[in-house]
């Protein structure tokens, strides 16, 4: 390196130094002064500039390097500095930015055979887009795409933009799903539901709670440490939204995404998570719904509690997944239904998945038991229901599996109607 | 009506009950007393709860930060904890 340094050093010395003067000489003329004296400081610099160049090349350690091993290095280097601008470029291509964006969601196919109904294949897609902009800021959404009536319907399943506060309290805004009804916010995505429909209380047409609302929220998580326990976690949420109308069979419709009531339902959940894996809750929901036989509203007031557990027991060699909520909700009496407007219902499920078993396709299985139950109001166009579910699941990864369930329906004035349910679900 | 609710009632008491008993076994964990925040352990006990585990190489780093902060809100998991299974996402991806 010494000797080529050294050489370029004088090239561009000498360079810089004759070309001026050659340009004077085509010019055929003399250079003036002024000129004479730039030429001379621009020599005497160069000179200064050659010596530290020679003073810095004398204080490197001799290498005793070739010249092609000098020649080698550098094209090494040279593909080095290649790859690494390659891979710079790459990784900044990958890079998500400060906006990071997940799509995810879930899809499901099925067919249901039922005493009273037809039978009838399904389908839905329930993509779900979550953006965080940054650590504070997160949106969620989620569309629907079901096929009813031979059209593709659409609808909004949520659609909320969270603030996190501090890492005990997140404010929300929008659609979302109810915080006070534990099946509908945790476990109702077709891909974790473990039996191919929902429960009564849930998703008949008198169901006790909105599945999801229009408003605001706050909620979060609080570690039980902060007030001394060795574990466990406070989990709890509190809403805002708009009320509900009521429907000329004593019904409540909690799709109020126009305003048509301006009471709004106050509503909240605590659930407390002693162990791992096991949660209880309590909430409630006060409101007004509008009366459609007066200009009056009628309070109502919903309670409900709800129960999680999931362990894993080497003795029966397998997974325990119980699940339990009941709701009951009470409300003013309208004049125009002559009944007392009072419905109660929940369900108990039980699933056990031998997942410490020997052989893959056993693993693979699951069994689930479920017992429903609704209360409908006396003398009120709806009836009591007790409804016995038993499934069996195939799991092919832990996101996609395949429901089989059959389901003894048993009505209280009413024709039972027993129904055969295929599904086959997959969360992405 | 009146049986039914009673039934249900004590179906979600002997939930609780269940946990209850189930725990002596898992307090035993030197694991658990050495790192109560492990990462890998809150997975389990905490997104097993509610759904099967998805394969931590399904996502990139970047997709579990918008995933666990969409599960902390929505199963409202303390900070510490959402942190704790990040990391260890991250780390197993």
């Amino acid at each position: 390196m010494k000797p080529l340094a050294m050489g370029l050093g004088l090239t561009a010395l000498v360079g810089a130094a004759y070309l001026p003067a050659a340009n004077a000489q085509n010019d055929g003329e003399y250079v003036s002064r002024e000129e004479y004296e730039k030429l001379k400081r621009d020599f005497e610099r160069m000179k200064a500039m050659l010596e530290q160049m020679e003073k810095r090349l004398a204080s490197q350690p001799e290498t005793g390097a070739s010249q092609e091993e000098v020649a080698t290095v550098r094209k090494e280097l040279k593909q080095v500095k290649k790859e690494a601008a390659e891979a710079k470029k790459q990784a900044k291509a990958a890079m998500p930015g400060i906006r990071k964006f997940l799509l995810t969601g879930y899809g499901f196919a099925g067919f249901s055979s039922s005493d009273l109904n037809d039978s009838s294949f399904n389908v839905g897609f329930n993509p779900i887009f979550l953006w965080k902009l940054n650590d504070q800021i997160f949106f969620e959404g989620e569309a629907e795409f079901e096929l009813e009536d031979g059209e593709t319907n659409v609808s909004l399943e949520f659609a909320q933009l969270s603030y996190l506060f501090n890492d005990y309290l997140t404010f929300g805004a929008g659609k979302f799903l109810n915080p006070t009804n534990y099946f509908i916010e945790r476990l109702h995505p077709a891909w974790i539901n473990k039996l191919p429909d929902q429960p009564l209380s849930i998703s008949d047409a008198n169901r006790i709670q909105a599945k999801a609302v229009l408003g605001a929220q706050v909620r979060g998580g609080i570690p039980l440490r902060i007030i001394g326990l060795e574990r466990g976690r406070l989990g709890y949420a509190v809403y805002v939204a708009n009320g509900p109308e009521m429907n000329d069979d004593g019904s409540l419709d909690f799709k109020n995404y126009g305003g048509f009531n301006s009471s709004k339902t106050v509503g909240g959940r605590i659930g407390f998570v002693p162990l791992p894996g096991f949660e209880v809750g309590y909430s409630f929901e006060v409101g007004r719904a509008r009366d459609p036989y007066s200009s009056s509203k009628l309070d109502f007031t919903t309670h409900v509690i709800d129960a999680n557990y999931v362990h894993i027991y080497r003795a029966i060699r397998g997974r325990i997944d119980l699940r339990a909520q009941w709701a009951w909700r009470n409300m003013d009496n309208s004049t125009g239904l002559g009944f007392d407007n009072e419905v109660s219902g929940g369900y108990g499920q039980i699933a056990y998945r031998p997942s410490l078993a020997q052989l893959k396709w056993i693993m693979d299985l699951e069994g689930v038991f479920r017992f429903d139950r609704q209360n409908q109001p006396n003398r009120s166009s709806f009836y009591d229901e007790n409804r016995y579910t038993i499934g069996m699941n195939y799991y092919f990864n832990p996101t996609t599996l395949f429901k089989f369930a059959y389901e003894f329906d048993d009505r209280q004035g009413a024709k039972d109607n027993d129904t055969l349910l295929f599904q086959i679900a997959t969360g992405f | 009506m009146k049986r039914i609710q009673i039934t249900m009632v004590l179906l979600i008491a002997s939930i609780f009950t269940a946990g209850i008993h189930a725990e002596p076994a898992r307090s035993s964990s030197a694991d658990a007393k050495r790192n109560p925040l492990s990462g890998a352990k809150l997975w389990t006990e905490n997104c097993g709860n509610c759904h099967n585990l998805r394969n931590p190489a399904g996502y990139s780093d970047a997709q579990w930060d918008v995933a666990v902060l969409h599960m902390r809100i929505r199963a409202n998991l303390t900070a510490e904890e959402s942190r704790a299974i990040l990391d260890f996402l991250k780390a197993a991806n």
